[in-house]
């Protein structure tokens, strides 16, 4: 019922992971299982891209926060683009623009990146 | 209690031979007495003493174990023994018998003692020789061995009494006594035969084990029929020594020796028959006792690897193989299409399947390369068109082609899938170093084992996927359960407004959550919050935000102090991936003043007049960051209620419930639908919201948890 996939690719050393379709409790384990792939090869600058994302719920978001601390260890950072409104609102109900800085487009979120170092 | 009733009859045994010895001494010293019933008491003497040997050693024996090959040993040395003794005997003291009045007198008291001990010790071997015969032919028994066993019996008792009682030891014992001990003779005879014709337990002896029974039995025989001649021959020094002892015996051990050379030669005879087919039977018996230890392995079915090594091991045995390999393929759905394994098996086999792999002499790798290939390279694999696989001759078969380069130590090599309701679930794999080692017998005998494994491992997988379902299912329960005791079981009333809240749990259970506390006379606390997770682990995150609520809204009445602290403690506690959004609200009864804070929750709806209004005061969940974070973005809104008025607090199961479009029921039509419905109560309101959330979703399966908690103010 659930499809989730999760697409990923590097750009100047910063990796992106576009997620694609509906992110809850069931497809989260997936989300899981790719940040660790890429913590696991170093790469702690991450770009998530939200354009294919339909849905999300809050054991989605909880992924995000399992993996920021250790990336922030590391001189990384997830950084957010690309969301539809309502992925947006669930994000923002919870308070994460706080937390995680989001952006309109993958380009701006590259960009902060590289004006960093 | 045997132990003691076996010293006494063997004592009275002994006592019983001291007695002849004496008897025989003062009839040499004195010549015969002239006293009646003499005769007759010693017979009696005789009589009793070697009953009470058999039965001591009849005693003896440990019955349990049926080992027909220990009772053949035991025969063959006591028959060795016999002969030698006899042969001791004639060659030490030949002509020390002479004949008076019809009667063997020895020459010597030395030979007198001689040949009493020689004849005493040819009666126990006789005794010896009927009961290990009596045990073997107990073996396997039945009504019909017991007849012929007392037939047996009856005519040897009949044969020795005759003797014994119209005894006079003569010279000629057999023939000249009575017309009637020649019929007898032949009778025993005959029972011999009887009894002889009958030995079934060679039939189930293992090859090895015939090819010694024939060599016991051909030994045995001879010497018993040596024996035997020696007994009944009136000039042999044995025969003389019996008789002299006591014409009974002589009787009695010449016909024991009979039946002892009888009996062997016709067990002889038997194995012999029986051993070429001596191979064929081993199998069988083997193949039935893998097919009874399979039966016990389906039962014990909890461990998936541990049954694949029993069961190639077994598969292994029942072929006489050099190796076996079993493979499951993990990738068959459960309920789906039939997939043709041959197709997507170009993987290594660990990730396509689960397999055990038994053998001595082949190493799994090799077994396992073998199988890839076998798989990955040709369609040929066992599948249900395909029934088996046989391969004979592994170094000229076409299909190995690939492998022979390689001289793998196999000759032979034999697969059949494991199949139920015609799904193939995996494959048995037997291995043979030598060409040509699969017979037909062998492919039956592996077929049929193929079933019983691919039941074995069927009922595996629905017991375990049984005991998985029953036990999230129990989860779920107790997680249920748990929310269900962790809220509030009545709220307070009061005059001045009306409360009321639900929490409808989905299936999944998620962790929502509502309280209302009494903080003092005028202050009331209400919150209502979620839990991020399922089940179990939300229900205790649940529990422990409830514990934290509870303990610090006693004596902090500051909404935005309240939060703070709750983050602080739930940060340290929950997992990473885990938070709580709630919202907090406390309501004060004098002046109708709401003062209330929101972490990361739903906004707070508030009906005023013909108004709606969603609160949304900045904050983030609770549980998401330990720093300064929390506390900086935090903020407190108060809002003055009016009579009539209506505060809303709920979880997003409210908010986003879907309905088949993927439409959410969203804030604005919540808002709406309670400006539409009856305000008067807050239970009436309540059930009409929860009635078109129903109408909007037209589901019954409720997604997420669903909570609603309703405030309408009075007024004073």
């Amino acid at each position: 019922m659930s499809e989730f996939t999760i697409d990923a690719h590097e750009h100047d050393q910063i990796r992106i992971l576009n997620l694609k379709g509906y992110l809850d409790a069931h497809t989260a384990p997936q989300l899981e299982t790719s940040f660790q792939k890429e913590l696991e090869s170093g790469h702690y600058k991450l770009v998530i891209n939200f354009r294919d994302l339909n849905y999300i719920s809050s054991a989605g978001l909880g992924v995000f926060m399992q993996f920021i601390e250790e990336v922030r260890k590391h001189e990384g950072d997830i950084k957010l683009a690309n969301m539809s409104k309502r992925v947006y609102n669930v994000f923002d109900l919870l308070g994460f623009p706080v937390l995680f800085e989001i952006f309109e487009d993958e380009k701006e979120a590259l960009l902060s990146f590289q004006n960093k170092s | 209690m045997t132990r003691i009733s076996k010293t006494a009859l063997l004592g009275g045994a002994g006592f019983g031979f001291g007695f002849l010895i004496i008897f025989h001494v003062i009839h040499k010293a004195y010549g015969k007495l002239d006293l009646w019933g003499l005769d007759i008491f010693q017979f009696l003497v005789i009589l009793l003493t070697f009953s009470g040997i058999a039965l001591a050693s009849w005693l003896n024996e440990k019955r349990e174990e049926e080992n027909p090959l220990r009772h053949l040993g035991i025969l063959l040395a006591a028959g060795f023994i016999i002969l030698v003794l006899s042969g001791l005997l004639s060659s030490s003291s030949t002509g020390s018998f002479y004949l008076e009045d019809g009667m063997w007198i020895p020459t010597t008291y030395s030979s007198l003692f001689i040949s009493v001990i020689t004849a005493f010790l040819a009666g126990i071997g006789a005794v010896i020789v009927c009961i290990r015969i009596g045990f073997l032919i107990f073996i396997k028994r039945n009504r019909k061995t017991q007849r012929h066993l007392i037939f047996f019996a009856s005519t040897l008792a009949a044969n020795v009494a005759l003797a014994g009682i119209a005894s006079g030891p003569s010279e000629d014992v057999f023939f000249a006594v009575s017309p009637f001990s020649e019929i007898l003779f032949a009778a025993t005879v005959i029972a011999i035969l009887v009894i002889s014709s009958r030995m079934p337990w060679i039939a189930y002896l293992t090859k090895q084990e015939k090819l010694q029974a024939l060599l016991l039995s051909f030994f045995g025989s001879i010497f018993f029929t040596l024996n035997t001649v020696f007994a009944m021959e009136s000039t042999n020094q044995l025969s003389q020594s019996l008789a002299y002892l006591h014409p009974a015996l002589r009787i009695f051990v010449a016909l024991s020796f009979l039946l002892g050379a009888g009996y062997l030669t016709v067990c002889f005879a038997s194995t012999l028959f029986h051993l070429p087919t001596a191979e064929a039977f081993d199998r069988k018996k083997a193949e039935l006792s893998t097919m009874h230890n399979l039966s016990k392995l389906v039962k014990n079915v909890l461990n998936q690897d541990e049954l694949l090594t029993t069961a190639a091991s077994l598969s292994r045995q029942i072929c006489e193989a050099d190796g076996a390999l079993i493979e499951i393929d993990t990738h068959v759905a459960r309920a789906g299409n039939v997939e043709n394994p041959a197709t997507n098996s170009n993987h290594p086999l660990p990730h396509t399947a689960s397999w055990s792999a038994v053998s001595d002499t082949i190493s799994k790798e090799e077994m396992q390369r073998v199988v890839s290939a076998l798989s990955g390279t040709y369609a040929v694999l066992p599948s249900p068109q395909n029934k088996s696989l046989v391969i004979q001759n592994v170094g000229r078969d076409k299909r190995m082609a690939a492998l022979q380069s390689e001289k793998l130590p196999l000759g032979s090599i034999a697969a059949f899938p494991l199949q139920t309701h015609d799904q193939v679930i995996g494959r048995l794999y037997a291995f043979k170093r030598m060409n040509y080692g699969f017979d037909r017998d062998n492919l039956n005998s592996l077929s049929a084992f193929a079933d019983q494994i691919a039941i074995a491992v069927e009922n595996h997988r629905l017991i375990k996927a049984l005991m998985e379902g029953q036990r999230l299912e129990q989860e779920l329960l107790v997680a249920r359960q748990m929310q269900q005791k962790l809220l509030p079981s009545t709220l307070p009333s009061s005059p001045v407004f009306d409360m009321a809240a639900r929490s409808i749990p989905a299936h999944e259970v998620g962790g929502d959550y509502y309280d209302v506390v009494q903080i003092n006379d005028e202050m009331i606390g209400i919150t209502v919050g979620d839990v991020s997770g399922k089940s179990v682990s939300a229900a205790l995150y649940m529990a422990e935000t409830k514990g934290i609520f509870q303990s610090l809204t006693k004596f902090l009445s500051d909404p935005r102090q309240v939060l703070h602290r709750m983050n602080e403690a739930l940060y340290g506690t929950i997992e990473r991936n885990s938070f709580v959004s709630l919202l907090y609200a406390i309501l004060d009864t004098r002046s109708g003043a709401v003062q209330f804070a929101r972490a990361g929750h739903c906004p707070l709806l508030w009906i005023h007049g013909g108004e709606w209004q969603f609160l949304r005061p900045n904050g983030i969940g609770l549980g998401l960051d330990g720093g300064t974070i929390f506390e900086e973005t935090l903020a407190v809104e108060t809002v003055q209620l009016q009579p009539g008025d209506i505060i809303i607090m709920y979880t997003d199961g409210v908010s986003e419930a879907r309905n088949n479009d993927g439409e959410e029921f969203g804030y604005r039509r919540l808002a709406e639908t309670v400006l539409d419905l009856q305000r008067d109560s807050a239970d009436f309101l309540l059930d009409g919201i929860l009635e078109r959330i129903h109408d909007f979703t037209k589901s019954d399966v409720i997604e997420d948890d669903l909570t609603l908690l309703i405030l309408i103010w009075k007024g004073n």
